[in-house]
């Protein structure tokens, strides 16, 4: 069952769409930064200016401004998909009919978007390795904390950043599975879900709520910049896990709640 | 025969994602208000041994987050160097590193950055400072074994500079003990006997089992909150791993001569961008004056306009920059004269020019 | 009972859709469940096959005897539930293949003789259904009809007991109706319950051996087609010249237009479904009316209905 959601979900032409807008940004960033520079504004990693000294970085700098818009927009709209579309394609009534129950087919839909979002992050991590070889120095790789680490080694440490940013997206995953059980129009439930994103943002930069920002799904999305330290630090890393842990279950949960209760009238 | 299917409504689900969202916010509100009750129990010292204890700085290796704080604004070197608009000058601050030390005389702080960092590397015989959103590597005097150039991050170094530069100035004596990142500490107090000096006292807190300093509070006059604060907020004591200080400058990042001009970040003095500089009078009395250059002076013009103007005894009038441990006049001539001192001592040596 | 419910109510927060339902749907029938449209037919069929939870009753589906499982019931009956409802941009031949795929572990685990479907027996599916040829054609882009088809296709994927169709023949042209109705008394004569739904009396009054009639969310009769027909009494036809008036006494009398009076070219021909005819022809003749002629037939399940409902069987 599973490999029929995934093959469901991969051969929408919009998937695939989103997919390739992922892979190819990295190499778009990389051409850019080739042909004009790096520097990051005064804001966001360093890993934008350090981009043009090494192919690893093209990877951090591409992922790291991928990470406040693009992802969640995609995770959105596939995790927002998985109940309302099937609902407002009317075929949620028909896989209701088959003998699978609610709470497995939930659980299907949720490991499917889980895996979309590995293939996401890690295919984007691998698109950004190879543009970053293409346009820049493959040589040892300079660490935040200026000392520096074997190109070998820092590709390892790019592949582990993208199962990280694969984990600070969970809890859009759970955003969106959840919003995804109370419509039935799955470009509300995406923009709902894409919605909460943006406002985590927007809490995130008021002081006056500070109190909660660590509850912020978006706090710590920053975290994989941590493994490119010396020595690499686990603690945001581990608060990010937790974090993005309570959003899955808290958002699965509340999913559970609302499908296994729902009317479908779809 | 039959029996009927009756599908309940299942309302009681949604009292999983219910407890969830509150214990989550529970958890994050209430956890940072629980308070360290705890009491320390140590042997009783004297002020002589534990000065002796800080002036060895006995080697330890070990590792732990140092919070340095103001309650007060503080003019930054990139602010004098102009590189920082005047409203820099707002805010109290507090600042976060973390530190290493491994023993042998070479520390490590780092502060960190959202996506970035800033570090010390200070080993024997070399001192970098490292800046990842310049890429930009600072290599600095290594005098008194870098004890200097990590004073703004490091509890011990800071507290044996104050022990070595002020204790003839000072009545020294044990006033207790606290906990100090959930550990007991000595606390010893100096207590400036100049009586025109702002500092009420300086606290030093001492390790109780490993006599390492760990906290320095500045304490201004009538007050029993410090105005400045440096110490361990946690602390573990542990062999380091030696790839923790090793510094090299990185090929492609901008290397910085910091040895005969004044760095960013540093907290030394001298000539350079900022203009000559001398010390009149000694001990918590001692005041900077500064002749600032030319590019300094027009900075300080925008925030002279923001501050308020003294008269002295002769008639003329100058700018005040007051903080509650430290104060600084401002002549007409641009002439900066500032101390941990009142502002009679600042004429006083003002007229004295 | 292949399917029988108990006082089944539902409201989606205003009135109730569907009023205290039970039916009894015998094995082996093809039950015809009529009703104007917003009458409560989806509704009540949604809530048999458990995608709409009752407020109030009880639904046994092929006499279950675990009371949780509703699942097993579900691996022995298909269902085609207000349209089709596919992918559009997978093939019909993938959008079967899709559905077999989610069924087939619950099937299995229900059921461990259940086999994985063959692409063989999916193109069997397809070709009974007429869309074999159609079967790597995307369904968005199917006509109506074929996506009518391919639903019961999907419907009939498994071996079934019993099988759900609620308003089949939605869409389909007359040559698609006929061929379903050929399809269903074919599937009858196989042993299988069928319960079809539909606002349409011509195309059950030809196929159902028992009929429901639900209006305005209430059930109104059920039971035989044959005794569907006999508790309404006989048909009458009723031939005068004198067409205004008869009509307007006709009307007094509570008899219904268009469906049950016609007036013709030169005359009005009235069929009135009455078990007490002596007493319309003694009142249109005491108002004046001359009667030609008054013959009696068996009643057309269109005129039971209006009769029932008060409404037009082609009412929408």
């Amino acid at each position: 069952m599973l490999v029929s959601e995934l093959s469901l979900l991969l051969r929408r032409r919009r998937t695939k769409v989103l997919l390739a807008m992922l892979f190819v940004a990295p190499w778009l960033m990389g051409f850019i930064i080739f042909q004009f520079g790096g520097g990051n504004g005064g804001h966001g990693p360093d890993f934008l200016t350090m981009a043009t000294h090494n192919a690893v970085f093209l990877v951090l700098a591409s992922v790291s401004s991928l990470l406040p818009l693009l992802f969640p927009l995609a995770v959105s709209l596939i995790a927002s998909d998985s109940i309302a579309g099937e609902a407002s394609l009317g075929t949620l009534r028909y896989l209701l009919i088959t003998p699978v129950s609610r709470m497995k087919l939930l659980l299907y839909k949720l490991l499917t978007s889980l895996i979309f979002v590995v293939i996401a992050c890690v295919g984007a991590d691998i698109s950004g390795l190879i543009a970053g070889v293409v346009f820049f120095p493959t040589g040892r790789v300079v660490l935040l904390s200026g000392q520096t680490t074997s190109f070998s080694h820092g590709v390892l440490l790019a592949l582990l950043a993208s199962i990280l940013v694969a984990m600070s997206l969970v809890s859009v995953v759970g955003i969106g599975l959840a919003i995804s059980t109370f419509t039935d129009i799955p470009v509300g439930a995406a923009l709902g879900s894409l919605g909460m994103v943006i406002l985590s943002e927007i809490l995130s930069n008021i002081t006056q709520v500070r109190g909660i920002w660590p509850l912020l799904p978006t706090n710590y999305w920053l975290s994989f910049a941590d493994l490119f330290r010396n020595p690499i630090r686990l603690d945001v890393i581990g608060k990010d896990f937790i974090n993005q842990g309570v959003w899955l279950v808290f958002g699965f949960s509340l999913a559970a709640a609302r499908f296994l209760n729902k009317d479908i009238t779809s | 025969m039959k029996r009927f299917i009756r599908k309940a409504h299942n309302k009681v689900l949604y009292a999983a994602p219910l407890a969830i969202a509150s214990s989550a916010l529970a958890v994050s509100l209430i956890a940072p208000q629980v308070a360290r009750a705890q009491t320390s129990n140590l042997a009783p010292v004297s002020p002589n041994q534990l000065v002796s204890w800080i002036q060895s700085d006995s080697p330890l290796p070990l590792t732990g987050t140092v919070s340095g704080t103001t309650s007060f604004p503080i003019p930054s070197a990139s602010l004098l160097n102009g590189s920082n608009p005047p409203s820099a000058l707002s805010g109290s601050t507090t600042e976060s590193y973390n530190v290493w030390a491994n023993g042998a005389g070479s520390f490590r702080s780092q502060q960190v950055t959202s996506g970035g960092e800033k570090d010390l590397y200070v080993n024997p015989g070399s001192v970098w400072l490292w800046d990842s959103s310049t890429l930009t590597a600072t290599s600095e005097k290594a005098s008194n074994g870098g004890t200097t150039a990590s004073s703004g991050s490091n509890p011990a170094a800071t507290a044996s500079g104050i022990i070595n530069n002020l204790s003839a100035y000072s009545n020294i004596s044990v006033s207790g003990s606290t906990m100090v990142a959930g550990r007991p500490a000595y606390t010893l107090s100096i207590i400036p006997t100049a009586t025109d000096s702002l500092i009420g006292s300086i606290q030093i807190a001492i390790d109780g089992q490993t006599h390492v300093p760990v906290q320095v509070q500045i304490f201004p006059k009538d007050s029993t909150t410090p105005a400045a604060s440096l110490g361990f907020v946690t602390l573990t004591f542990a062999p380091q791993s030696s790839s923790i200080f090793s510094f090299t400058p990185p090929i492609g990042a901008k290397v910085v001569d910091g040895t005969s001009t004044a760095g960013a970040g540093s907290f030394s003095s001298g000539t350079g961008a900022t203009g000559a500089s001398k010390m009149v009078g000694t001990g918590f009395d001692s005041v900077v004056v500064v002749t600032p250059s030319a590019k300094m002076s027009s900075n300080l013009a925008n925030i002279e306009k923001s501050l308020p103007k003294i008269a002295t005894p002769t008639g003329t009038s100058v700018s005040l920059y007051s903080t509650p441990i430290f104060q600084a006049i401002i002549l007409s001539n641009g002439t900066i004269i500032g101390g941990a001192v009142d502002t009679a001592r600042l004429i006083q040596v003002a007229s004295g020019l | 009972m292949a399917i029988e419910t108990k006082g089944l109510t539902k409201s989606f927060g205003g009135p109730n859709v569907v009023n205290d339902v039970s039916l009894q749907v015998p094995i082996g029938s093809i039950y015809g469940f009529l009703g104007p449209n917003g009458s409560g037919k989806t509704t009540t069929i949604r809530m048999i096959l458990g995608l709409v939870t009752p407020d109030r009753g009880e639904v046994a589906i092929l006499g279950a005897k675990e009371p949780r499982l509703r699942q097993l019931q579900l691996s022995r009956l298909g269902a085609v539930v207000e349209g089709p409802g596919f992918y559009p941009y997978l093939s019909g031949f993938d959008n079967l293949k899709r559905f077999a795929q989610v069924a087939y572990p619950a099937q299995r685990k229900l059921n461990p003789a259940t086999e994985k479907l063959s692409v063989k027996q999916i193109n069997a599916g397809l070709e009974r259904v007429g869309l074999l040829e159609a079967k790597d054609k995307n369904f968005r882009a199917y006509s109506l009809g074929m996506k009518q088809r391919l639903a019961v296709a999907a419907a009939l994927l498994w071996p079934r007991e019993l099988l759900v169709l609620d308003e089949p023949t939605n869409g389909l042209d007359p040559q698609g109706i006929v061929e379903v109705r050929e399809l269903l008394t074919s599937l009858r004569q196989q042993g299988m319950t069928i319960f079809i739904s539909s606002h349409l009396l011509s195309e059950v009054e030809i196929t159902c051996s028992h009929v429901a009639v639900m209006s305005d969310g209430a059930l109104l009769f059920q039971g035989s087609t044959r005794a569907f027909r006999g508790t309404l009494g006989d048909l009458f036809v009723l031939e005068t010249e004198n067409s205004g008036l008869a009509k307007s006494i006709l009307l007094q009398l509570g008899f219904v237009d268009p469906v049950s009076i016609e007036i013709r070219q030169g005359g009005l021909s009235a069929k009135l479904v009455t078990d007490k005819i002596e007493e319309v022809v003694a009142a249109l003749v005491h108002g004046g009316v001359g009667i030609r002629a008054v013959s009696r037939s068996s009643p057309s399940l269109e005129q039971a209905f209006v009769a029932l409902t008060g409404r037009s069987g082609h009412a929408r």
